[in-house]
């Protein structure tokens, strides 16, 4: 299976989604596919790096409320990454000001609001796609 | 008498002066009065020896004459035994020193006289005794007895012929006590001198001795230190130097007594206003707060005690000092200087300012600035006063990470239920199976989201002291068989065994039936979620005198003894895989522990990882006893 990872990993637009929620990964996952987006999962921040070092996502979308390790440590963890920053989108239902500022620190991220609903998510990635660096086509 | 203290010092300066003068004068009578004795006797002394030699001169010439007279008559031979018998009448009657009658030859037949062989006088004299034809009176010394002889000498004529001659020697009579006296010069020296030397020696002691006295006197009072009027009778100068000490010292004693007493009013004035600020610091010592109080220049007046302990140092070391110099804290020293900056402009208005500053890291404190302004309108210091805030922003913290916490769980499930919906409404979900999973989800975390709701509320009840138990006499039994029916269905899902080791019958108790209910579904849903699938739960319960023992017992993962601590918080969930798998608002046993609390019971947990947890509620019972009351 190798090669057809390969693949996958060569040709596609790859999605992470970080979330300890099951079924808002489920769904996102679900909506996400169906738009034609590779998608993998990480229930917290230190599978999620595991997953960005093993299938280097352009899109990560992360939740912040997270055990072992949260969304923003996540963050500092891709920025120190030695290769091509992936854009972050960050699920949050944050409403101090102070807390919402530190996205500030990471310029590939932006915020979204929980309640979020899939279709939202699914622009957004789109989005990011369209504003990327060219994808690796071998 | 007029006034009283006057005279008596006055009196005494009078008699002294008067005494003085008597003195004085006593002494220059006597002296005088000696001196005129002395002249007296002198002069007296004179005319006592002129008197003598007068008599000598006149007895002499009288008796040789006389004498000379009768010898004429009675020179015959046979008629001398009568001149012989005269001769020695009249030397013994008029005490003649000798009585010689001589012939003209010098030959003596009637010789009385103290030397009755030889003749007296010197040669010279008998020589011209003999050869004289009138009286004669002449004067010789005898030098062996030191005495002055007058002779007196007359020849006897008869018929014109020198007979014979009569002598007679007289000596001058020494009993005049004054001439005995003045003979001789040293005793007369002497009389003058002893009566005189006593005097004098007396006088001179009597003088000095007073002198002495008031010397030992004034002695003994530098010694002693004390000032009492020096008892000391004197005369003359002396006295006076005594009455003078005298009032000085009555003077020095009354101004002294009056400084006593000043200093006295002094030193109770002092210990009222000493007293006074006692009572105020003790009351200030009362106070929670930090109570600093400056005077207008800057310096710190009074500091109480829950300032030391803020500030970590003791009130001496506070008291007197700048504040600049003594205050080590940063914050509590500029905020003193901001405050004054702003008040020194804000004259005359009463102001406070409050900001909000740590102290060491020890926790918050509120400063509070009020300057103290008099009736006058002058700034006369400053107070300033710390709270410790600390217990109030950390409770408001808590409240304010509750809401967080809180919200971020309500929108957990509510994401979730939107999510799905949407999908739902996009038509995104193409085949049934997934159509009713999707369903189901969102019924699931409907029914989340309102038991979250639920617990959130009681919580909240609880933390502000709002909840109110509704108790009842409930039978704990059914409560259980509640409990157990509500978990049955998700239960047999996973395949868990639920074993009831329940008595027959259980003493009701008097708890509110709703939240104990929620308490015990709690910890049975807790096992039913936690315990995977083919797991086994025993719900257990046992009586006892005083209280009723439920026991919640699953083959579950178990509790780490890190999570054992903090399981019973609100929002506290453990980081394992296993636990995290499931949803959980962390709230759950945080409610149940305080439920059972406010019915004065106990919740404990004991667990092994991988072994298995065992939930413990005791309840307390209502003993007959009580229960007739």
């Amino acid at each position: 299976m190798a090669d057809s990872n390969h693949e996958i990993i060569a040709n596609g637009k790859r999605v992470l989604i970080v979330d300890d929620d099951r079924f808002i990964t489920r769904v996102l996952k679900m909506k996400l596919e169906q738009e034609g987006f590779q998608v993998f999962t990480a229930h917290n921040g230190c599978e999620g790096l595991e997953q960005i070092k093993r299938h280097d996502p352009q899109v990560v979308i992360t939740d912040l409320n997270m055990p072992k390790m949260d969304g923003w440590e996540l963050c500092s963890k891709i920025q120190e990454l030695p290769d091509a920053q992936p854009n972050i989108i960050i699920t949050t239902s944050l409403i101090e000001r102070e807390e919402r500022e530190k996205v500030k620190a990471f310029p590939n991220a932006k915020l979204i609001d929980k309640p979020v609903s899939p279709k939202e998510i699914c622009t957004m990635v789109e989005d990011c796609f369209h504003h990327t660096v060219p994808l690796e086509e071998k | 008498m007029k006034d009283k203290k006057q005279p008596n010092t006055l009196n005494k300066f009078i008699r002294f002066e008067q005494e003085s003068i008597a003195q004085f004068f006593g002494l220059s009578l006597i002296i005088y009065a000696l001196l005129v004795i002395a002249t007296l006797f002198v002069a007296f002394g004179r005319y006592e020896k002129i008197n003598e030699e007068k008599r000598i001169h006149t007895d002499g010439f009288t008796l040789v004459n006389l004498l000379t007279a009768f010898a004429r008559s009675n020179l015959e031979t046979e008629k001398r035994m009568d001149l012989y018998q005269v001769a020695d009448i009249v030397k013994r009657e008029k005490e003649l020193h000798y009585c010689i009658i001589m012939d003209a030859d010098g030959k003596p037949f009637v010789n009385f006289g103290e030397n009755v062989h030889g003749t007296h006088g010197t040669e010279q004299i008998l020589y011209n005794a003999l050869s004289s034809d009138y009286s004669l009176k002449q004067v010789y010394e005898n030098p062996a007895a030191k005495e002055t002889v007058y002779e007196f000498s007359k020849p006897i004529f008869s018929g014109g012929k020198k007979q014979g001659v009569v002598r007679i020697g007289i000596i001058p009579r020494n009993n005049g006590i004054i001439t005995q006296l003045n003979n001789n010069s040293i005793s007369l020296a002497l009389l003058i001198i002893m009566p005189l030397t006593p005097f004098f020696y007396y006088m001179f002691r009597n003088a000095m001795s007073p002198l002495r006295v008031l010397q030992g006197k004034l002695e003994k009072v530098i010694a002693q230190g004390e000032f009492h009027e020096l008892k000391l009778q004197a005369k003359g100068e002396v006295g006076t130097i005594a009455a003078l000490m005298n009032k000085i010292i009555f003077l020095f004693n009354k101004k002294y007594k009056s400084a006593e007493s000043a200093k006295k009013d002094l030193e109770v004035s002092h210990s009222i206003t000493a007293y006074e600020k006692n009572k105020i610091e003790a009351m200030l010592d009362q106070i929670g707060d930090g109570v600093l109080a400056l005077n207008a220049t800057g310096q710190i007046i009074s500091a109480n005690k829950s300032l030391e302990l803020f500030l970590n140092t003791s009130r001496t070391k506070l008291i007197g000092t700048a504040v600049d110099e003594s205050v080590s804290n940063e914050a509590l020293r500029s905020f003193i200087k901001e405050m004054k900056n702003l008040s020194a402009s804000a004259y005359g208005q009463k102001k406070q300012s409050a900001i909000t500053h740590t102290i060491d890291q020890k926790g918050t404190f509120r400063f509070i600035f009020a300057p103290l302004i008099n009736t006058e309108g002058d700034n006369i210091g400053d107070l300033i006063v710390i709270r410790d805030i600390t217990a109030q922003v950390m409770a408001e913290t808590a409240r304010s990470e509750f809401l967080s916490h809180a919200a971020h769980e309500i929108r957990s499930p509510l994401t979730t239920i939107k999510a799905y919906t949407s999908m739902l409404l996009d038509g995104d979900v193409k085949d049934h199976e997934t159509e009713k999973e999707f369903y189901n989800v969102i019924t699931m975390e409907t029914d989340r989201l309102a038991k979250l709701i639920e617990d959130l509320l009681n919580i909240s009840k609880i933390e502000m002291g709002s909840l109110s138990l509704k108790k009842a006499m409930v039978k704990p039994l059914n409560l259980i068989e509640n409990c157990i029916a509500a978990v049955m269905s998700q239960a047999s899902q996973k395949n868990i065994e639920i074993q009831k080791r329940l008595p027959d019958s259980l003493s009701p108790l008097d708890i509110d039936k709703n939240l104990m209910e929620v308490a015990l579904l709690n910890c049975i849903s807790n096992s039913v979620k936690y315990t995977p699938d083919g797991g086994k739960i025993i719900i257990s319960a046992e009586e006892h005198p005083d209280r009723t023992l439920f026991t919640i017992k699953d083959n579950g993962p178990g509790i780490n003894e890190k999570d054992q601590a903090h399981i019973f918080e609100k929002f506290y969930r453990s980081d394992d895989e296993s636990i995290q798998e499931q949803k959980g608002t962390g709230l759950g046993l945080s409610l149940t522990k305080e439920i059972i609390t406010h019915h004065g019971g106990e919740i404990t947990v004991e667990s092994t990882v991988g072994a298995g947890s065992t939930f413990t509620i005791a309840l307390p019972r209502e003993t007959d006893f009580e229960r007739m009351f």
